[in-house]
């Protein structure tokens, strides 16, 4: 009893009462998302009938196959790109870190790119067929990160425009490289390329899921650890190093799995923007700015938006469904504005 | 909105054995609301006076002006499944640019009746589809007497035309679009290459397969005789004088000679009825009034 | 106990930075570094502080060289308040403080000692009532009174005694009133007096005179002096480091340079 006692201790150590109530409304707000969008669609299903024997209807049919998959890969693609958005945001010391800004999505976009149309190629409908594409999409998302990260060295919190200018370049980069494969891939290749701009949860189902879960589950884990050293971080290396953190190592970390969040979520939902620019922003506006606090934060409040905005994309304009990341969008351009004007000001 | 019993009478486990082969073309149990994804198969609805059992259909089928009128399941390769779904229809028919994958698979494993009717961009091709659909939908008598008033001396008008000017083969360039002053054009393998050589002439182009920007010198060099251009394609444009000026085509000789035609996108590259009649008028302006 | 810094040599790009430094930070002992800009003092620090390498040359804590020292056993042994980058997101000045606070996996962390120390640290730089303010805000010397608190704090852990401990303090002075330029001083000396070493970088001699146990004086990369406050002042060295006439008064022990 003790231990369990004094586990409880150590987690809300450095983490005000205040704070950990607030996880606690987001975890409701994210079981309450959840049972919304299960809910909620172009048929009409009682999530309750779930619990009857009878798997023989359309209803559990499209509840088990088609929307349980969906609101989860929304809910894990959105809780990835939230942590991965604050995450990143904490290791570069930058506001403004975004997967998207700074070309991380765009690199495990180009990866994916490369799979499809030269991987088709060589390794066909095989087996591997369906691991090649989020396995390429996270080397891409990884060497993005690498890239940013010697580029940016030295620059720290002075480099807060020079990271996004980076970015900006690796993003036409990676632009140009899938304009390439565009112009040289066969018809069907094209079909599944342009899926990557715009954004969809529509591709879900359970074996792709399954193993992507897993993944995201596993980095999540390891990011969120992370919290206290990522906070130290922020007086600087230097004085991160002398606070006992091991920064060269805390870089590796955050670098690899960010890249693997942000490479599967690509890889399953295409491009989506601004989610994980805005949503750790939004955490620290209701709560503060420690990271034991906003990396949960971000992971519960990112899936529940995202669960929202893919209700929204799969209802609103019934039968016809609407990029989620153009909603996704719609709310994060305008907020990305005024944060912009908000560091202005300082 | 789904009525339960309904459902109930029409989807099987989805753990069940794969559907049955269907052949494309047999005649469907329930034709009563059918979805539509693919504007040229609303254009065989209507031309078939079959409109009234459509629920829905996609973002191409702007043919006839009617159609726009019907609820919009969206673009043809970014469905949703529950949006289709939530249509109950019986019956729901598409090419094979139809997708997702994803949704379309999920859609056949509610064995929803789903075809895919081929496609092979030529003027036969028009036909099978037009035959097919009459089968599907259990008309085959008045289907049949259509074709063979409507669309049977339309094609057979076409194959005059290709016979009388088989040696004077006329080439022609389709552009698609402007993308800033290079023509995205038409390739082998595209509906436009099928166009084209519906109306009897050759395409320009050869070296490429699907649709492509092109540079002016290779314009030069492949020297269409005739440019064909989307209406849409032509919205870049103030007038054909403006076009022909262009330092991509302006050497040609299409351009010297302001051999350019302007046709509605949709109609010469949808493959549905008008197509041929499309093609004829097209055949007709190149090879002159011999037929 | 002592940091030994022996015969520590530092190039960087080309040109010597440190020339064969020795020096010893003994535990209760205040060692003030001086010298005029740009002779290498916070070089120095970041060789004994362990943020950067010397081309040659050692430096031991406690007899243990500190290559051999993990990244986080030196956290719990010594804490530097240096020259701080400005924090990029609106922590409060308790939990810029709390940043100080060693977690090591040997010892689960014990909530109420925490808060004890914290309400110790806060207090002694009268920092109690801007605990809830938002860091950025602060003035200048504000903020680097909160760095000192965090410095204070990450000495409290119980994984060293007190004499195994050392506090490294860049500047303590700079953007501070005279006020708080005692403060700092004698929150040192105190500190000293319980057993802690300290390096002080400093440029106002005349502080360095009043608190230091030794003075050494770096010029150009060499330590040129290093005596006890007493025997510190020497005319002709002084004039060739500062380029200032000086005079020194012995009862007064103070040096005067203008």
């Amino acid at each position: 009893m003790e231990k369990i006692l004094s586990l409880f201790n150590i987690r809300i150590n450095f983490l005000e009462g205040r704070q950990f109530l607030l996880l606690i409304v987001f975890c409701l707000l994210l079981i309450f998302s959840l049972f919304v969008g299960v809910s909620f669609g172009g048929i009409k299903a009682n999530v309750f009938n779930l619990f009857s024997f009878d798997t023989a209807t359309l209803e559990s049919q499209v509840l088990t196959e088609i929307r349980i998959p969906r609101v989860l890969l929304a809910g894990f693609v959105g809780a990835s790109l939230g942590l991965a958005g604050a995450s990143l945001q904490g290791l570069f010391r930058n506001p403004l870190a975004d997967p998207g800004l700074i070309g991380v999505s765009a690199g495990a976009a180009l990866g994916a790119a490369l799979a499809i149309v030269i991987g088709s190629e060589t390794m066909g409908e095989s087996y591997f067929g369906f691991l090649l594409l989020p396995l390429a999409a996270i080397i891409g998302s990884s060497i993005v990160i690498f890239l940013l990260f010697s580029l940016t060295r030295g620059f720290g919190v002075r480099g807060v425009i020079y990271m996004i200018l980076v970015g900006i370049a690796i993003n036409a980069f990676a632009t140009v490289g899938i304009g390439v494969l565009t112009f040289i891939s066969t018809d069907s290749q094209l079909r599944g390329l342009t899926f990557w701009t715009m954004g969809s949860f529509g591709g879900a189902n359970w074996n792709l899921l399954a193993p992507a879960m897993i993944l995201i589950i596993v980095s999540a884990i390891s990011l969120l650890r992370l919290g206290r050293k990522l906070d130290l971080l922020q007086l600087g290396e230097d004085e991160a190093n002398r606070l006992g953190v091991d920064v060269k190592s805390l870089k590796l970390k955050v670098v690899i799995f960010s890249a693997v969040t942000v490479g599967v979520s690509v890889s399953l939902s295409g491009i989506i923007g601004f989610v994980g620019l805005v949503i750790p922003h939004v955490v620290r506006l209701i709560g503060g700015v420690k990271h034991k606090f906003v990396l949960p934060g971000s992971v519960l409040l990112g899936a529940s938006i995202m669960i929202t905005a893919d209700l929204i994309s799969r209802t609103l304009i019934l039968p016809a469904e609407l990029p989620v990341g153009l909603i996704t969008s719609a709310i994060g351009a305008p907020f990305f504005l005024w944060l912009i004007f908000r560091i202005r000001m300082q | 909105m789904a009525h339960p019993l309904r459902l109930l009478v029409t989807i099987l486990l989805l753990t069940s054995t794969p559907t049955k082969a269907n052949v494309v073309c047999e005649t469907a149990s329930n034709t009563e609301k059918v979805v539509v994804a693919g504007g040229s198969l609303t254009e065989i609805m209507y031309f078939l006076g079959l409109q009234q059992k459509i629920v829905a259909l996609d973002v191409t089928s702007s043919y006839p002006k009617e159609a726009k009128k019907l609820p919009s399941i969206g673009y043809v390769r970014a469905l949703s499944t529950e949006g289709v779904l939530s249509l109950d229809p019986t019956l729901v028919i598409g090419e094979n640019d139809m997708g997702p994958e994803n949704v379309v698979e999920q859609i056949k494993r509610t064995n929803i009746d789903l075809r895919i009717i081929p496609e092979t961009h030529s003027a036969e091709g028009i036909k099978s589809k037009v035959l097919c659909l009459g089968t599907i939908f259990d008309l085959n008598d008045k289907t049949k007497k259509k074709v063979n008033d409507e669309l049977i001396p339309l094609i057979d008008d076409l194959e005059e035309i290709q016979k009388k000017n088989e040696k004077l083969k006329k080439r022609i360039l389709l552009i698609l679009s402007m993308q800033g002053t290079s023509p995205v054009v038409a390739g082998l393998g595209t509906a436009g290459d099928g166009f084209i050589k519906m109306t009897g002439a050759s395409n320009v182009i050869t070296e490429f397969e699907g649709w492509k920007p092109v540079s002016p010198e290779s314009l030069i060099l492949s020297n269409p005789d005739y440019i064909l251009i989307t209406s849409r394609g032509m919205r870049s444009f103030k007038s054909i004088d403006e076009l022909v000026k262009q330092p991509a085509l302006s050497l040609t000789n299409a351009a010297k000679n302001r051999n350019v035609i302007d046709i509605n996108g949709m109609a010469m590259l949808g493959f549905g009825p008008r197509g041929i009649l499309t093609a004829l008028e097209v055949a007709r302006r190149i090879y002159g009034k011999d037929s | 106990m002592s940091i030994d810094v022996s015969s520590v040599c530092l190039d960087y790009d080309g040109s010597v930075v440190l020339k064969d430094i020795s020096l010893e930070v003994k535990s209760g002992e205040i060692l003030a570094l001086v010298g005029p800009n740009g002779a290498g003092k916070s070089s120095l620090l970041n060789i004994m502080s362990g943020n950067n390498k010397p081309n040659a040359g050692t430096v031991k804590y406690n007899g243990v060289p500190l290559d051999k020292i993990t990244i986080s056993e030196r956290a719990t042994l010594r804490s530097v308040m240096g020259q701080n980058a400005p924090i990029v997101y609106d922590y409060t000045v308790s939990d810029v403080i709390e940043m100080g606070w060693i977690q090591s996996n040997l010892f689960r962390s014990n909530k109420t000692k925490f808060y004890d120390e914290m309400r110790d640290v806060t207090t002694e730089c009268k920092l109690a009532k801007l605990l809830r303010r938002k860091f950025n805000t602060l003035s200048g010397g504000e903020q680097r009174r909160v760095h000192f608190a965090r410095s204070l704090l990450q000495l409290r852990n119980e994984h060293n005694t007190n004499s195994q401990k050392y506090l490294f303090l860049d500047e303590p002075t700079a953007n501070m009133d005279i006020y708080w330029e005692l403060q700092i001083l004698n929150s040192a000396r105190k500190l000293a007096n319980k057993g802690t070493g300290v390096f002080l970088i400093i440029h106002d001699l005349n502080l360095a005179m009043k608190f230091a146990d030794k003075i050494a004086l770096l010029a150009k990369g060499k330590i040129e002096k290093i005596t006890r406050p007493e025997d510190f002042f020497d005319k002709d060295l002084f004039t060739l480091v500062y380029g200032l006439q000086m005079s020194f008064d012995k009862k007064l022990m103070k040096i005067f340079y203008f």
